[in-house]
């Protein structure tokens, strides 16, 4: 799989200006515009709601509040920090992968490294307490040797070890990516001329990676700037406050609508800032299907037999793999007495499956569609003369959904909808609506760049060729971009599943989804039903993915692949 | 002299073996024609060092390359494409020849000036990789390996990329390099005609 | 189609819970079919263990009824729960608030007056505000468990003077009542030196946890050695686990007082029967289940007295409170002085 590099997600070439609609790219089109009008739409009456219910919108008041600052700068602080940390620690990750083709494990940490972005904040957490906690494994450890037993899981270091051990696997696939588009060539030149390890990281690695390090930097630091889940769960009390978090504080707890606002819209006008320094730096993020292997042209590396490099490289891959893996193996341990299975026999975990799989397809499905459209209308602005800087407004929304408080969009559309409707009976509705607009984001990434190159690849050919209409999508874009297109519904999906941040807001007794559920059950300390029901909720993500990804696998479509 | 004696190499997996079995005298030329998949540019590698044989030998003047690093080996080699590191410019690019850290004393600066002076690149020093014709691209390449110094020259399809007055001018430089230098030439080819105009001696592959 | 497999096992996924809800919605339209009472309340209460269950079953035998309690994961969740919903809630009695919450409830205008006498309560102070009705009550308290702790503090001071290494867990003043009380404990005892105050104990607090659940977990878990808690929360160990190790720590400056009220919605749709649980509230079958149920102290005091186990617990030298009018006046500084504190 090549990876696009050009503009944030723009298509490789550019093709003629003036573009022959057929009837199915202009429905694709039009789905693309409404798709866009209703994320707008739904973004703005959020803010509508949460403005006219609010009164007065308290700005300079909330601003002026010292705790404001407090946690606008942790917020900064700790996203700047986990950034550097993943981001640090992914080159050297990622080098080992790429150096070290056979090893046993290393499909499981490379396919990690693709699912990182959809593991369940509370699965995760869950297990850092099982191995960080101050009876985790860790400890346990410690304690055997006579050391003692500490406390680092509450507060900064937790939430530092929280956001590495979910971005470093997220930054660490994109460095991967870099790395595997290196040309054999570029390592033969190595070995022939005889690159030492300094040399080949500055000449041949360096190079390949640098422009993508803002923007993984940027996609790592807006995930941690809005973090929710983990902050509060881990952040150990005020100290440790996200604006996210204090957002959640203000409606949830204060229901202080101004402040909610106000503190909403400073985290959007400085993420969003940041967010566009970074991307304006870099080549731009892409998600994307398939494993990077680079396998071939890996098998070119002179520096593979190099003796500093096998140490060096089994300390990071044995370092990672225990980082990485052990909180899974805490959680799955945690069932293993049987105790927490209990859970099973209880009609809330029942109900909570119930609602965790019609909500998160349903939020994936209608994700995957509009950024399907969204991105077809991008790629199609993108080729026109006339519409290519409206391109923006996609890529507007696509991060706007990223860093947009779940909370203040679900109250807000709440409100909204209380004037008009029963709104509790809204409640999934809303679940439902919020999350695909979230998802949103993350399959516009996954599908904004094969659009744009099959568009750009194919839309000439069809057109010399008369294929128009369903034949065109039949025969010609369904086939290659069905890889990409499975992989953002499993994305979407998966992630849907694993949300804590909407169904924190409307989730009732009635309405819960196995999230919630092992929040619920991890604030009533029930550890051990907690860890079966993020067992079982890990089963069930995976198996969604496994089973959205099917398509993808059957027929034809891997000769395609761009 | 090169030698490549009954080498065999099998790609895993795959259904046949490479086989290759020439030598080639210093000032001589070689060209290993086949179709495309044949296996020309696998022999290259083999000699080169990044593929190692199943079984057979790669020697010259009678002492074998086997054990060698490819960096160790006496011979410098022009890809088809990918010569160059995109973000270096002329000058570093062929001072990777010399240096891979780019470390360069007065007097290889002097060598690398009159590579550069040989293979018409003169005054472009500074360009990046990505400014130059697919021409220049090759004579930079060709200017790396100049300054490498090394007997044996392996060239793989050097002209495909070119246009027929392109192609003559770098005919011309290879030839003219072989002489001055008398190098051993290997070319993997499928135009008869390249072979023709360096004079090679065909080995079929495949 | 390859995946045509695959639709009718999303269409079945699909239809479950929504087929789920269209059996309750014919259950409720049949005719015999009991009225709803709504309750909003904290999860603990409602839980398996809390008194809820008893609460329930009691009720229900004499209003023919169908008593439903929906909870929130919160005290200060039901506030903010009824106040996003404003008329439209389908709650008809929220049942959890606390004398620190009570005022700001008010203002929301959403409480109706309870018109019930509440003169002759068994509560340390008088009572009479017009919207909500007590039902329990108790005391703050830091506890401690004796097979890990030989020498606890007596009193607030020397709980700020503590050894770095003892941890407690409190909880959140946003989040949770009695994170709430201890910021209001504090407020009473030392006024404007509460910042300090706070500065003091941040290094021994390992986590503000959001609910009591959650702290009182960890501290069971040997998370931490002593917890924000209830004066009364030994005598659950005592007399469910029959485990005596668990005390609280007796502070001679005196201790926090919590008030725990229910109210009637406005907008309840059974006005009647929640005026009617709101009565019952305060009848013996609601009241005996409090001590070892909810294990607070009953506003009616049962004719048998109250369970042995309490009569061993700490009984505050002082109850302190603060005027609720005062609370809501300045409940935002406050939190904004602790949260600071803690941010150092």
């Amino acid at each position: 799989m090549g990876r696009t590099v050009a503009g944030q997600w723009a298509a490789p070439h550019r093709v003629a200006p003036h573009r022959v609609v057929s009837n199915s790219q202009r429905g694709f089109a039009a789905v693309g515009i409404l798709a866009l009008l209703l994320a707008g739409g739904l973004v703005a009456g959020a803010f509508a709601g949460l403005a006219w219910h609010a009164g007065e919108l308290r700005l300079a008041e909330v601003l002026a509040r010292p705790y404001t600052r407090s946690v606008v700068l942790f917020t900064l602080w700790q996203a700047g920090l986990s950034t550097l940390l993943s981001v640090g620690l992914a080159i050297p990750f990622a080098r080992a992968l790429h150096r070290r083709q056979e090893f046993p494990g290393r499909r499981l940490l490379v396919r990690l490294t693709s699912v990182s972005l959809v593991v369940p904040t509370m699965v995760a957490i869950l297990g850092m307490v099982a191995v960080h906690g101050r009876n985790g494994w860790v400890n346990d450890v410690l304690a055997l040797a006579g050391a003692g037993r500490r406390d680092y899981l509450y507060g900064l270091s937790g939430i530092l070890l929280t956001h590495v051990f979910f971005n470093l696997p997220l930054a660490t696939r994109m460095v991967l990516n870099g790395l595997a588009d290196i040309p054999a060539q570029q390592w033969r030149l190595a070995a022939l001329y005889g690159f030492e390890q300094g040399a080949i990281f500055r000449l041949v690695e360096w190079p390949a990676i640098r422009g993508i390090l803002p923007g993984a930097a940027g996609i790592v630091f807006m995930l941690c700037f809005t973090s929710f889940a983990i902050v509060l769960s881990l952040g150990g009390g005020p100290g440790a406050s996200t604006l996210e978090v204090a957002v959640y504080q203000a409606l949830r707890f204060d229901f202080d609508l101004p402040r909610a606002v106000t503190l909403s819209l400073l985290q959007v006008l400085i993420c969003g800032a940041l967010a566009l320094l970074f991307f304006a730096r870099g080549s731009g993020t892409s998600l994307q299907a398939g494993d990077a292997g680079g396998g071939g042209a890996a098998r070119e590396r002179p520096d593979r037999d190099a003796a500093a490099a096998r140490r060096m490289d089994a300390l990071v891959l044995s370092g990672a793999a225990i980082f990485l893996l052990t909180p899974f193996a805490a959680v799955l341990a945690g069932t293993l007495d049987g105790a927490g299975w209990t859970i099973v026999s209880d009609g809330r975990f029942w109900q909570a499956v119930g609602w965790t799989l019609p909500i998160a397809l349903a939020a994936g499905v209608i994700a995957t569609v509009a950024g399907f459209s969204v991105a077809w209308l991008r790629a199609g602005m993108a080729q026109s003369l006339r519409w290519q800087r409206y391109t923006v407004v996609a890529d507007i929304v696509g991060t706007l959904t990223l860093i947009l408080p779940p909370i203040t969009l679900g109250t807000g559309l709440f409100l909204l909808a209380r004037q008009f409707t029963d709104a509790l009976s809204l409640g999934p509705v809303m679940v439902v609506a919020v999350n695909a607009l979230l998802t949103l984001a993350f399959t516009l990434r996954v599908l904004a760049p094969p659009v744009a190159a099959q568009r750009a690849r194919f839309d000439p050919l069809c057109r010399g060729l008369g294929i128009r209409g369903l034949a065109r999508w039949r025969l010609v874009y369904w086939p290659v971009l069905k890889r990409p297109l499975c992989y953002a519904l499993a994305i979407a999906t998966t992630l849907a599943a694993g949300d804590m941040g909407v169904i924190a807001l409307f989730g009732t007794d009635q309405l819960s989804t196995l999230p919630l559920l092992i929040y619920r059950l991890l604030g009533a300390y029930h550890l051990d039903q907690a860890a079966v029901a993020a067992v079982c909720l890990c089963a069930l993500c995976l198996a969604l993915f496994w089973l959205l990804e099917q398509p993808a696998r059957l027929g034809r479509g891997g000769a395609f692949d761009a | 002299m090169l030698e490549c004696s009954s080498l065999v190499f099998r790609f895993p997996g795959a259904e046949r073996d490479i086989r290759a079995d020439f030598r080639v005298d210093a000032g001589e030329s070689v060209a290993l024609m086949g179709a495309s998949g044949s296996g020309k540019t696998t022999i290259l590698n083999l000699v080169a060092g990044f593929l190692a044989p199943s079984s057979g030998d790669i020697l010259l003047d009678g002492r074998s390359l086997l054990g060698l690093k490819p960096a160790e080996r006496p011979l410098t080699y022009l890809f088809q494409a990918h010569n160059l590191f995109p973000h270096l410019s002329v000058w570093e690019n062929i001072a990777l020849g010399i240096s891979p850290r780019l470390r360069i004393a007065p007097a290889e600066a002097a060598r690398i000036t009159a590579a550069l002076e040989r293979v018409g690149l003169t005054g472009m020093e500074e360009r990046l990789p990505g400014s130059l014709s697919g021409g220049q691209q090759q004579r930079v390449g060709l200017g790396r390996c100049l300054v490498r110094e090394r007997p044996v020259l392996l060239l793989d399809e050097p002209f495909s990329a070119l246009d027929e007055e392109l192609r003559q001018e770098m005919i011309a430089l290879i030839l003219a390099l072989q002489a001055e230098h008398s190098l051993h030439l290997v070319l993997a080819t499928h135009q008869r005609d390249d072979a023709a105009a360096l004079s090679a001696r065909i080995v079929a592959v495949g | 189609m390859r995946n045509a497999k695959l639709i009718p096992a999303l269409l079945l996924f699909l239809s479950q819970p929504l087929s789920a809800q269209e059996t309750t919605n014919t259950e409720s339209t049949e005719p015999a079919e009991p009225p709803v009472l709504t309750v909003y309340t904290y999860d603990s209460f409602a839980s398996e263990w809390g008194p809820g269950p008893g609460i329930e079953t009691a009720f229900e035998a004499e209003c023919e009824c169908d008593l439903r309690f929906v909870t929130v994961d919160s005290s200060t969740g039901i506030l903010s729960r009824i106040q996003l919903e404003g008329d439209r809630s389908p709650a008809d009695v929220v049942l959890g608030l606390d004398n620190s919450l009570v005022v700001e409830a008010q203002n929301t205008g959403l409480i109706a007056s309870h018109e019930i006498d509440a003169g002759n309560l068994d509560l340390p102070q008088p009572w009479d505000n017009p919207n909500f009705l007590p039902f329990d009550f108790g005391f703050f308290a830091f506890i401690y468990d004796t097979e890990r702790m030989e020498d606890p503090p007596a009193s607030f001071e020397e709980l700020l003077a503590m050894d770095d290494d003892v941890r407690i867990v409190i909880q959140d003043p946003r989040s949770s009542t009695p994170g709430l009380g201890l910021l209001l404990w504090v407020k009473a005892l030392y006024g404007d030196q509460a910042r300090q105050t706070w500065e003091q104990l941040a290094p021994h607090i390992l986590t503000v946890t959001k609910g009591w659940s959650e702290a009182y977990g960890m501290f069971l878990e040997g998370e931490a050695d002593m917890v924000l808690s209830y004066t009364t929360s030994p005598a659950y160990h005592q007399i469910v686990e029959e485990e005596t190790r668990y005390r609280a720590a007796g502070f001679k400056e005196g201790h926090g007082m919590q008030i725990e009220v229910a109210g009637l919605l406005k907008s309840a749709p059974n006005r009647e029967l929640g005026r009617r649980f709101l009565a019952f509230m305060l009848s013996p079958a609601f009241q005996a289940l409090i001590p070892t149920g909810n294990w607070m102290y009953p506003v009616v005091f049962p004719e048998e007295g109250l369970p042995e186990a309490f009569a061993d617990l700490v009984r505050p030298v002082r109850s302190l409170a603060i005027d609720p009018q005062g609370i809501t006046e300045h409940k935002l500084d406050w939190i904004d002085e602790f949260n600071e504190a803690l941010s150092q």
